[in-house]
């Protein structure tokens, strides 16, 4: 017997399937047409988009569910303890037998080197103009705290070879392969998995850390702060990440992500000040634990309602974002939002609080995901730092000069407030063909590796058996591209990819598709990143049981909910960088470009 | 981009008006009106103010918030940590003279150290604190002053009769003009009275110096020229002040003879009756004071737990229900909320001093707190203000208040014979009205 919530959402879903299938897309349809044309999306991707890829799972109720965070994330799920922990599997959201691992020939066809410099090649910097760098930076930020596949095997090499005219700095290119998943049996006959060292879950484990080990080293031992020095986090002893934040996670660390992170670490412990005064009995580790609650809900918070509808600014996900947080329906109508809850209805009253649900499959991070938040072009190469005060030029520098091991010594030469204001008033670049950073293809990390980022950015899907565009596309119910002059709005990219890919429409990587396919009006990046995206973005929260069933005043206290549903993005720079309130004066969002300061005047 | 504080609703700006702001006001700022003081007794106006407070803090706090006191939106600041904060801050970003104070007591003490600012107030605090001895043990004056009240206590307990308020007010008050001013003022009670006209007119906030008042100024500057070396006038030649005017010595008198005068004696009376009706501490006051002779300043400024009797009782009413401060510049607090120049803070008293969620012994007569206990050092506690603008003359009140009780309490045992009986077992009531008063001191 179907619930009224299957009844609704699946007459919902199949009235939107026929009007899709007409030729319909869901961003031409006005906005309530178009959100409930969403709402049918998610369910569809809900239903056939989630495979779940691991064999261990114990379904158990847990007896004492810790009432926080764990440090590694296990026990957060109420019935499957490693559920989302560190060192659990990627999930896939196309079924496994679509998730097969591509070997030579075709993993190296078209060399993915080629694919970079012919596709990817920054001619010249394509910036997004609704957008500033902080946008870029935070994403990098959020994804370090979802996922990371750890260090690369240096065993097991992918060599490229080069193209005559490619004046790399070895030949053949060597990539390491990702390291393998030693808890597969590699007799099952199933593709291979990975296993995300960091937790699957939206609890800020980039500042946080993914053991009780890693924290404990960040911890001040007071009040629940973590550890500052002179308002600046603890360096790296090792050195060879000299210069670089000891926090939670590090790898491919720049100025951005210091500043993200200290600001971040900062918020934590004004939140301990804040929880401090109501409880003052408090010891040290339930202020860290409550103020971390706080913290990362706080961060998904920006994420849901700040971030996401700065970088697809349409209507109708300005009101779809806001409704998975706070819900559709305002405050007021209570009846109707109960109603809703009860029916688990998300779009009334929000996620937020909704019932924990994780639509068939445990609750992973999924390399089809991780393929969408490929994200480099966002990242400038050319940084021209001014005074927040008088906004005159200070200097301007590349970027290989704010990162890795230089990372410390920048923040220390320009500060924290002409860094930040910088990130605040700059455009970022558009996630578009021919916009990589000219530093990724060409960067040399703290390990010492030469890299190209934009062939690793093809190369990894091919080797994780992410598929290539039309495939992907047809996994997600998308109708195939059946012409290069369709793939672009650009004549001359489509050319360039016709050759590069040798007229074969059907081997276009996922990557390639992304970057040249037109994205609806007003959004960042692609529809096809974007099916990815909304399925995704919602299971965080809603498999999240601190997002859902224990998102209450007895889990946060009431002063902590209080403080997520008042604070901005706007508010937490202010808080610790007060001297850029008038950079943020009449901000409706801190991800679009800040108040520029003008020489001789004020902001 | 302004990050700011909760704002408390118009109707519940009308309420804190009504029920903190008015009462406040109208039971006189500056000198209590008697009639008015019973009236807000009998409808528990200061419950009401409590309760109200209360209710905003638990919906608003654990931060300070806005809300509205009469037309204008003003900051509570209720949380010790950022009462500390704008205390510490005095009088630099805090000054200490918003518009109601500035208005009222321009009326009988223009030239007051609480309302200076900048270099004139470093420079009449610094004559304050050198005549007043801040910060000593014992000012050095102190045994002669230890006798001049015990002789005032031993002219109170010659009365024969119940003690009223007016009768210690009447002998505080000629103890004051003996230790501020010297013997020659001791029957001066024209100069009493004169203050005591103009804080009257004070109460209406005038905003310029009374009617009388150069008067009274002048009435003071003759005896501060013809100084007592036994009293505090015979420390001020020798005190710091960069210019007569400015400093003006007299006008600096004014504050220690109405804070001598009337709220210390006020603070006293309460204590006999609270100590009336707690047997235990009673007994505990004595103890400490057996065998010692109050006339020596040493073992006046020793007796700890009398000392601690007086500030709880200080705690317990505080004469100054409601204080403010008024930011000279705009102020971010430590989450970066932004208080713009111009803004009232305002510090609750009655509430902090009693606030239920945060202090086990809120509603109980607790002086040990004073001596082994943390209440010395916690800042919700402010009937001597705190920090750089603490009373200077905190350390020569209380002394003088433990040489008086403690005459008279090892002398008699007091009596309440009529009024409130505050007693142990129950929560103290809000209000304990000095004019309804009497305490028989029966001999021992």
């Amino acid at each position: 017997m179907p619930s009224i919530r299957g009844i609704i959402t699946g007459t919902n879903a199949a009235v939107w399937r026929t009007v899709n299938k007409a030729g319909v897309p869901w961003h031409k349809l006005p906005g309530p047409a178009g959100a409930l044309n969403l709402a049918a999306l998610r369910e569809d991707l809900r239903h056939d988009n989630l495979h779940e890829t691991r064999d261990d799972i114990v379904e158990e109720e847990i007896a004492d569910l810790p009432p926080y965070r764990t440090y590694d994330g296990t026990r957060q799920d109420p019935y499957d303890a490693q559920m989302g922990s560190a060192g659990t599997r990627f999930g896939r959201n196309f079924a496994l037998d679509q998730t097969k691992a591509e070997d030579p020939p075709r993993l190296l066809s078209p060399s993915p080197r080629e694919v970079s410099r012919r596709l990817f090649w920054r001619d010249e910097f394509q910036p997004a103009t609704g957008l500033n760098v902080l946008a870029a930076a935070w994403i990098q930020f959020q994804n370090h705290g979802w996922f990371g596949h750890g260090t690369n095997d240096p065993e097991r090499r992918i060599d490229i070879e080069l193209a005559a005219d490619d004046n790399w700095s070895e030949d053949p290119m060597v990539v390491e392969r990702t390291t393998a998943d030693r808890t597969q049996d590699p007799e099952d006959g199933r593709p291979a998995t990975y296993l995300n060292k960091v937790t699957h879950w939206w609890d800020g484990s980039s500042i946080y850390g993914s053991s009780q080990d890693q924290n404990r080293v960040m911890r001040a031992g007071e009040d629940g702060k973590m550890l500052l020095i002179d308002g600046k986090l603890p360096l790296e002893e090792d050195p060879v990440l000299a210069g670089i934040d000891r926090t939670g996670f590090n790898d491919n660390y720049w100025v951005g992500l210091s500043l993200l992170h200290t600001l971040f670490v900062k918020e934590h412990n004004a939140i301990c000040d804040m929880l401090r005064k109501s409880y003052p009995s408090w010891d040290d580790e339930r202020l860290f634990l409550t103020a971390r609650l706080v913290n990362a809900a706080l961060m998904a918070k920006i994420h849901t309602v700040e971030w996401t509808p700065g970088i697809l600014n349409t209507p109708v996900l300005q009101t779809g974002m806001h409704a998975n947080w706070y819900g559709a329906l305002p405050q007021w109508a209570k009846a109707t939002r109960l109603i809703t809850k009860t029916l688990d209805l998300e779009a009334g009253a929000g996620i937020i609080g909704s019932e924990l649900k994780h639509h068939g499959a445990s609750f992973a991070i999924t390399e089809e995901f991780i393929s969408v938040y490929r994200l480099h072009p966002l990242i400038p190469d050319d940084y021209a730092i001014h005074d927040h005060r008088t906004g005159a030029l200070i200097e301007e520098v590349e970027f290989n000069s704010l990162m890795g091991n230089d990372t410390r010594a920048a923040v220390d030469k320009y500060g924290w407030s002409d860094l930040m204001y910088h990130f605040g008033t700059e455009h970022p670049g558009k996630i578009t063909l021919h916009n990589h950073p000219r530093a990724l293809m060409d960067h040399t990390r703290v390990t010492g590796q030469h890299v190209d980022l934009g062939t690793i950015d093809v190369l990894r899907d091919r080797e994780r058996g992410v598929r290539r565009y039309n495939d992907f596309r047809e996994q997600l119910r998308m109708p195939r591209v059946t012409s290069f002059d369709k793939l672009t709005p650009d004549p001359a990219w489509n050319a360039e990819i016709r050759d590069v890919y040798n007229g074969q429409i059907d081997d276009v990587d996922l990557q390639v598709g992304l970057l040249g396919e037109k994205p609806p009006t007003g959004f960042g990046f692609s529809d096809t990143a974007f099916r990815i995206f909304i399925l995704m973005a919602s299971r965080r929260l809603k498999s999240d049981r601190f997002f859902t069933r224990d998102y209450t005043p007895e889990i946060y206290t009431a002063q902590g909910l209080d403080w997520i549903d008042r604070h901005t993005m706007a508010d937490v720079v202010v808080r610790h960088f007060p001297e850029l309130a008038p950079a943020l004066e009449g901000s409706a969002n801190a991800f679009a470009p800040w108040r520029k300061s003008t020489p001789g005047g004020a902001a | 981009m302004v990050l700011d504080f909760k704002h408390a609703s118009i109707p519940e700006g009308v309420r804190f008006t009504a029920q903190v702001g008015v009462p406040n006001v109208v039971q006189g700022l500056f000198r209590k009106r008697e009639k008015v003081v019973a009236v807000a007794g009998l409808v528990q106006a200061d419950q009401l103010a409590y309760g109200c407070t209360a209710s905003l803090v638990k919906k608003y706090g654990p931060e300070p918030f806005w809300v509205r006191l009469v037309t204008e939106e003003a900051l509570l600041v209720h949380h010790p940590d950022d009462i500390r904060r704008v205390l510490e801050g005095s009088p630099t970003p805090f000054a200490s003279d918003p518009d109601a104070k500035r208005k009222g007591m321009s009326a009988f003490q223009p030239t007051a150290l609480t309302l200076s600012r900048g270099d004139l107030w470093a420079d009449r605090r610094s004559f304050a604190e050198a005549v007043l001895d801040t910060g000593r043990p014992i000012h050095r004056l102190g045994q002669r002053f230890a006798a001049v009240a015990v002789e005032e206590a031993d002219a109170v307990l010659g009365l024969g009769r119940p003690v009223t308020w007016a009768d210690v007010h009447e002998a505080f008050q000629r103890l004051t003009r003996r230790v501020v001013i010297g013997a020659d003022a001791a029957d001066d009670t024209a100069l009493s009275d004169e203050l005591g006209a103009l804080m009257d007119a004070g109460n209406k906030m005038p905003g310029k110096p009374a009617a009388g008042y150069e008067d009274f100024h002048a009435h003071l500057q003759k005896y501060v020229d013809t100084p007592d070396p036994e009293a505090l006038t015979g420390l001020v030649a020798a005190a710091p002040h960069t210019d007569d005017e400015e400093t003006d010595a007299a006008g600096q008198l004014i504050h220690w003879l109405f804070a001598m005068g009337d709220t210390l004696p006020a603070n006293l009376v309460r204590t006999l009756a609270v100590l009336a009706g707690h047997p235990l501490q009673l007994a505990e006051v004595r103890a400490e004071l057996t065998g010692k002779r109050l006339t020596a300043a040493k073992s006046v400024a020793g007796a700890a737990y009398l000392a601690g009797c007086i500030l709880d009782t200080m705690r317990l009413w505080p004469t100054t229900a409601l204080f403010g401060r008024v930011t000279t510049e705009d102020v971010r607090f430590p989450q970066g909320e932004l208080v713009p120049a111009g803004s009232q803070v305002l510090i609750h008293n009655l509430f902090n001093h009693r606030n239920r969620e945060r202090i086990p012994y809120a509603d109980r007569f607790a002086p040990e707190e004073w001596v082994t206990g943390g209440a010395s050092d916690d800042w919700s506690f402010n009937f001597f203000s705190n920090g750089p603008q603490g009373c200077p003359g905190a350390g020569l009140s209380v002394f003088l208040g433990q040489a008086f009780l403690g005459r008279l309490l090892t002398q008699a045992d007091p009596v309440v014979t009529s009024g409130p009986h505050p007693r142990p077992g129950k929560p103290l009531a809000y209000t304990l009205d000095l004019n309804a008063l009497e305490i028989d001191l029966q001999p021992r």
